[in-house]
């Protein structure tokens, strides 16, 4: 039953997009945002719209997939939207019930934060659908390679990162199985109330913690027997390079960039 | 009361891209007292088959019934399921997590909502079923036994809710060959005692067929054969083709009866096929020294075939008792002018 959540919404493929160095993407995605916080006015969400159009067209993605990640999000999105319409103040009153108050100015709120959201998360989206954790993880060791000059383990972290991305399935595996092997024994974890739920749940943690930290264990003897030792002279499988695709993306960021930056001043 | 398994299908993640069918259409009775061995290769669902047994997976076509009682249906109790029905599952010994082996093998009778005096009693005796003291072992962590150890004390845990069907699932996995050995003859003995219905699922030929009464052979979810071990293992050929083999003894006699010696059909233990071996040489299987002699004249191929023989013939001899008089018999008859085969034998 666990089996059937999916995890991490990578989407293989072979598009501009999927192939584009994981660097970039993780580059454009931050320019990305950076982008929607400039926009001030809900009408210039018009260049953001057309940015990530154009990235889930690259992409291959279709606008369910998209939609998708925002699904998650549906109560706060509410939450955010309804609390700007109501409490934000303002002259222009359109609607007066009672001590509701609907002004102009809420209405415009509601509708920037709500976008400003949207755009957020469909996004950055783009970035974990079309790149493998692993090329990910690589992206970010390389860009906090610098940081290494104020002691920031860089490598340490990917690895960390890698690790625990590479664990998730086979620990899911495991608690499905030591579920079923104690239900075998009569545990419940379905009824009661929320102490008795708490305390079924010791003998499917106990099991889980101990294999944990077995496989742990054994994972690091088997690094360790290949000469694992940090990040220290590292070669890679996989060397990540810049080709005319990146050059062409960082391109077209920079020019929504500058659009919404001089269009708001100017118009 | 029987288990009856009607028509059972299961889908893995059905209509989804990921779905898969691990049974199809499996249709068997399995009868009280019976011990089944369940074979097939990694992936023909032997533990998904299994699992429904006791109500952990549902079926996604047909039904369980558990004693006559269809399990599959809404608002029957699992919990009473799982009291008719133990199953101990692969690699038990890592669903342990109690602070003592006694509190852990307490959990099932617990679930049941025993009494005090009953969970006590039932901790000692499951403990003692699976051959551990319970004086020396029932107050430690169970995280300090042996890998063996803690296997028993996980069998146990099941063994304590005294269910009427036992279900193991590859009980023999990881051991070393003592550790398979006692394990195996742990359960031989549960059988006989307590009379319980034993259904072990395994991939080993060798460890199930001195034990099983009935095997059901499963490839790609579907029950392809079902019969006494004897009946089973003539088929060879199709066996290897899903990826099984016989067991050592069968074997043995297959590539004899390919070389041309005229072996009786369906012997599979051992002690039998030597007895068979003997027969056909004109002596008659009496002592060790006798058995050593007719080896000598033969080729040095078929001498350490017999050595082999020889050293399994203690790990198999507590199920020889029952099967070697039927062998004996059954070689008699089969092996008319003995004179001739032993001369065919000589020459191959």
């Amino acid at each position: 039953m666990l089996k059937d959540i999916t995890l991490g919404q990578y989407l293989p493929g072979n598009t501009v997009v999927h192939r584009l160095d994981p660097r970039t993407k993780i580059l454009l995605t931050t320019a990305y945002i950076v982008l929607i916080f400039l926009v001030t006015s809900p009408l210039w969400y018009v260049v953001p719209a057309l940015y990530v159009a154009l990235a889930a067209r690259l992409a291959g993605l279709s606008f369910g997939q998209m939609l998708k990640s925002v699904k998650p999000l549906r109560l706060l999105l509410i939450l955010t939207f309804v609390l700007n319409l109501f409490f934000s103040g303002g002259t222009t009153v359109w609607v007066r019930w009672g001590i509701v108050n609907i002004t102009r100015e809420g209405v415009m709120l509601a509708i920037h934060f709500s976008m400003r959201l949207i755009f957020l998360v469909v996004g950055t989206s783009i970035l974990t659908l079309t790149t493998s954790p692993v090329a990910l993880s690589d992206g970010i060791e390389i860009l906090l390679k610098p940081l290494k000059v104020f002691h920031f383990p860089a490598h340490e972290l990917a690895m960390m990162m890698t690790i625990a991305l590479r664990f998730i399935p086979t620990l899911i595996e495991e608690t499905d199985k030591i579920m079923k092997a104690q239900q075998a024994r009569g545990a419940d974890f379905e009824s009661g109330n929320l102490i008795a739920r708490a305390k079924a749940m010791v003998p499917l943690l106990v099991p889980l913690f101990v294999s944990a930290f077995r496989r742990a264990g054994e994972l690091a003897m088997a690094m360790e027997a290949r000469c694992y030792h940090g990040g220290e002279g590292r070669t890679r499988l996989r060397v990540l390079r810049f080709t005319a695709d990146d050059a062409k993306a960082i391109l077209v960021t920079v020019a929504a960039l500058a659009l919404v930056v001089a269009g708001q001043k100017l118009l | 009361m029987p288990i009856q398994v009607e028509h059972l299908t299961h889908t893995y993640l059905p209509g989804s891209p990921f779905s898969a069918t691990a049974i199809h259409d499996l249709c068997l009775t399995i009868e009280d007292g019976e011990f089944i061995g369940v074979l097939g290769h990694t992936g023909s669902g032997k533990t998904t088959f299994v699992q429904h047994l006791n109500g952990l997976l549902k079926p996604t076509v047909g039904r369980v019934l558990v004693d006559g009682t269809d399990i599959t249906q809404k608002g029957v109790s699992l919990l009473d399921v799982r009291k008719k029905v133990g199953l101990v599952f692969q690699y038990p010994e890592y669903q342990l997590f109690e602070e003592t082996v006694a509190k852990d093998v307490a959990f099932g009778p617990k679930n049941m909502g025993l009494s005090k005096v009953e969970i006590d009693e039932r901790v000692r005796w499951a403990l003692v079923q699976v051959g551990l003291d319970a004086a020396q072992v029932a107050d430690s962590s169970p995280f300090e036994l042996s890998g063996g150890q803690m296997r028993r004390v996980a069998i146990a845990g099941v063994l304590a809710m005294k269910p009427k069907t036992l279900i193991l699932d590859e009980p023999t996995a990881g051991l070393d060959p003592r550790g398979r050995r006692s394990i195996l003859e742990m359960i031989r003995r549960l059988h006989a005692e307590t009379h319980m219905t034993v259904i072990m699922v395994s991939h080993s030929m060798d460890d199930i067929a001195p034990l099983a009464t009935r095997l059901l052979v499963m490839n790609r979810g579907e029950l392809v054969m079902s019969g006494t071990p004897r009946e089973v293992f003539r088929h060879r050929n199709e066996l290897k083709a899903i990826g099984l083999g016989v067991p050592q003894g069968a074997e043995l006699c297959w590539r004899l009866r390919e070389a041309g010696v005229p072996m009786p059909d369906g012997l599979y233990t051992l002690p039998e096929v030597r007895d068979a071996i003997l027969a056909l040489a004109g002596l008659r299987p009496a002592t060790e020294a006798d058995a050593v002699q007719p080896n000598a004249a033969q080729s040095s191929d078929a001498q350490s075939r017999n050595d082999q023989v020889d050293a399994a013939q203690s790990s198999a001899a507590q199920s020889s008792a029952a099967q070697s008089s039927d062998a004996q018999s059954s070689a008699a008859q089969s092996s008319e002018g003995p004179a001739d085969a032993a001369r065919k034998g000589a020459n191959a």
